[in-house]
């Protein structure tokens, strides 16, 4: 036995996830696990079943009783697969006779209802042990968890069942109703039947999901086995310093001198080497590197890098396949009388259910009268949208209270004695806020003065729209460029202010009209 | 190598290993659940039964909620593990290593049903030996994975020398190998210590090998003390 050539992860492991090893085992290794047990079993079962074709409960007594034998030649495949050692199913096959002969006599008496089977045939079959010593290296092994193999014995022999009774019923679900009239249930359940071919099929099922069950139960038990080694002895450690001594060995190999001097010297611990393992890689593919660099020119390069594309790494095709349902006929309600038990709980359900219903229908109109109100009741009072206005713009005060009372007057006043920035920063200053106040144009903190101006063209008439576009301009060009408008011009701009106010006035209470 | 593993690289870049667990504890997680759900319902029936109709409508709602909720609210609530889970070491998870939500565990626990089918989970028992992550159909359609809850070693050290550092770097597999025999060898019988230990002799100490045969397993074990930090 070399555990370097062993070809699972050797770690301790909990009792169930040895079990799941077998598991992986047989999935690993299916074709032939199953090929062997087919090949050895399936002539079994029918010489058994013509020999005692008379009797059905027999049959399946005497190959149940028989399975400690035939399941030998997957534990001798999977010993050997274990191992790197990979036997095919003609090896299997030949095999059977030399492990089928050992030690047969107790296995299928005394020894056939141990629950811990599968975790203790491994013990006669790949140790030899007999009698005593076999006992004496029982209690070891048992000595972990040997309830793990007594409760995974249990499963596999309900999975069995399980088996057998969904392909039955499947069977049954999928037959249709004309042919499967005819054939008795209740013979399938219990085993037995009048006909003859009907008896041969019920035992080939059960043969079947014996069979299915098998490999697995023979694998977990093994895969316990190797387990309980693994703890008790340490395999794991074992590899890894095993591993360690090796490497240790080939770096003294390369530096005895040092060694020598070393160990001469001082009694250190690993003092054999002078210099680390990852320098010495690090060191070694340095050099082979820049060897490579050198080597290869610019169109060799080429050609490599053509190649590596043209490989099938670069050309994987993935064709994926989808099922998609189109269409489900519906099934035609079964007339079957209801029980009481499952009759109470659907009307307790539907009860639910209308009562859920009722809630969410008052909910619903609730939420409509609410939401429509308006349609309702017409003439509901709207409320009145007030633009609120912003205390400042672009550094300009825009608060009411700061207006005189006539502030074309005062602008026009300012504007003759020669303060003009002051003159018609105040008329600006109250442009803006009787058309914030007056009209629906939305101004909000941070316009400029052309954002101010495009919102309130939108809902002036065209001379109020002129008259605030030339006093805007007017206003940019002096409070940004410095330079003088025509003072004729501000002062009619000046006297034109309450005609295209009230202008404007006029149009709103005709919008309002209409 | 076979192994029952998942790989899971998190986006940190560090790759998780979880052991993905298989029919037989999960049965028998099934199983332990199962028999704490009827024993609770049927106790509650006893109750439930002087009330008459209404208790018995109560009843059917207890057993509605109980058989379709409790293993949700187990899972969400109790870090993935039912009852039975918890006893069998086991716990449910994203299959991103994430614990499990809502979602995925409404819909693991629904599709019991269709584990269920044909008859006494004939689909999930087949499901769960085919499949090379051992999941059931409500596990393949959740994206859940069931593994082993690792355990955690108690290393109770009554070894009173002091910690011996290697002189060479060792990989992390060859530090926890040499942490491992430490803990280990005391359960392992005597020779089999010693056979361990010799492997590695030739690299140790010769001069106190010559002294003492053990020398190489307690140098071992003085050197793990280094390595563990205590």
């Amino acid at each position: 036995m070399d555990l370097e050539k062993v070809t699972a992860r050797i770690r301790p492991r909990k009792g169930w996830e040895a079990v799941d090893l077998g598991v992986t085992l047989v999935q690993t290794h299916a074709k032939t696990l199953y090929k062997t047990w087919f090949a050895i079993t399936l002539p079994i079962f029918l010489v058994l079943s013509t020999v005692f074709y008379q009797s059905l409960p027999l049959i399946l007594f005497l190959f149940w009783w028989l399975k400690p034998i035939m399941e030998r030649p997957l534990l001798h495949f999977l010993s050997r697969e274990l191992f790197g050692e990979s036997l095919t199913t003609k090896d299997c096959v030949k095999a059977f006779y030399s492990v089928a002969k050992i030690q047969w006599f107790a296995s299928l008496t005394w020894r056939r209802f141990s629950f811990t089977r599968s975790l203790d045939l491994p013990l006669i079959q790949l140790e030899g042990l007999k009698s005593s010593a076999r006992a004496k290296r029982l209690r070891v092994i048992h000595s972990g968890d040997s309830a793990t193999a007594v409760w995974m014995t249990m499963i596999y022999l309900i999975v069995e069942s399980i088996i057998y009774f969904s392909v039955v019923t499947l069977f049954f679900l999928l037959v249709p109703e004309i042919y499967s009239e005819d054939i008795d249930f209740s013979a399938w359940l219990e085993f037995e039947s009048e006909s003859n071919i009907m008896t041969f099929m019920i035992n080939f099922l059960v043969y079947l999901s014996a069979s299915i069950v098998a490999p697995f139960y023979v694998a977990s038990g093994f895969a316990l086995y190797l387990n309980q080694r693994t703890h008790l002895e340490a395999w794991d450690i074992e590899l890894s310093f095993k591993r360690l001594a090796v490497k240790l060995k080939e770096r003294s190999e390369n530096s005895i001198v040092r060694l020598a001097s070393v160990l001469a010297v001082s009694l250190l611990l690993f003092a054999s080497l002078s210099f680390t393992p990852n320098q010495a890689i690090a060191e070694t593919s340095d050099v082979e590197q820049s060897e490579v660099v050198e080597e290869i020119t610019h169109e060799e390069a080429k050609t490599i890098i053509e190649e590596i594309k043209a490989g099938d790494d670069f050309h994987q095709i993935i064709q994926e396949e989808k099922n998609v349902f189109r269409s489900s006929f519906d099934e035609p309600s079964s007339s079957e009388p209801i029980s009481p038990m499952w009759f109470m709980f659907a009307r307790f359900f539907a009860v639910v259910v209308e009562f859920a219903l009722w809630i969410i229908l008052a909910v619903l109109v609730i939420f409509l009268l609410i939401r429509y109100k308006h349609l309702l009741i017409p003439n509901l009072p709207e409320k009145k949208v007030t633009n609120k206005r912003p205390d400042k713009l672009f550094g300009l005060d825009l608060k009411s209270d700061s207006l005189p009372e006539q502030p074309w007057l005062v602008a026009k006043q300012l504007i003759q004695s020669e303060q003009y920035r002051e003159g018609l920063s105040l008329l600006y200053r109250a442009s803006l806020i009787w058309y914030i106040d007056h009209s629906e144009a939305v101004i909000k903190e941070g316009y400029t003065e052309l954002e101010c101006l495009e919102q309130i063209s939108k809902y002036v008439n065209k001379s109020g729209g002129s008259y605030i576009s030339q006093l805007t301009s007017f206003w940019r060009t002096l409070a940004y460029a410095h330079q003088m408008p025509n003072v004729g011009q501000m002062i009619s701009l000046c006297d034109q202010w309450t005609s295209v106010m009230v202008s404007s006035e006029e149009r709103r209470g005709d919008n309002y009209a209409n | 190598m076979l192994d029952t593993t998942r790989e899971i690289e998190v986006p940190e870049g560090v790759e998780l290993t979880l052991a993905v667990a298989g029919l037989v504890s999960r049965a028998l997680a099934f199983m332990i659940d199962l028999a704490i759900r009827w024993i609770g319902l049927a106790t509650v029936s006893g109750i439930l039964a002087y009330l008459g109709n209404f208790g018995s409508g109560l009843f059917l709602i207890l057993v509605f909620v109980v058989e379709w909720f409790y293993p949700v609210l187990f899972e969400v609530f109790n870090q993935g593990q039912t009852i039975g889970k918890k006893s069998m070491g086991i716990m449910v998870i994203n299959d991103d290593g994430t614990p499990i939500d809502w979602s995925s565990s409404i819909v693991r626990n629904l599709l019991r049903f269709a584990d269920f089918l044909p008859v006494l989970f004939g689909f999930g028992v087949v499901s769960m030996l085919v499949n090379k992550d051992f999941k059931r159909l409500g596990d393949l359609a959740a994206g859940t994975v069931v593994v082993h809850k690792r355990r955690l070693n108690k290393t109770t050290s009554n070894f009173d020398q002091d910690g011996l550092s290697p002189k060479l770097p060792l990989t992390l597999a060859e530090q926890s190998a040499i942490i491992s025999y430490a803990e280990r060898s005391d359960r392992m019988s005597p020779s089999r210590a010693a056979e361990l230990g010799n492997v590695l002799a030739p690299w140790l100490d010769q001069d106190l090998i010559k002294k003492n045969p053990d020398h190489s397993s307690v140098t071992l074990k003085r050197m793990a003390k280094w390595l563990r930090g205590h």
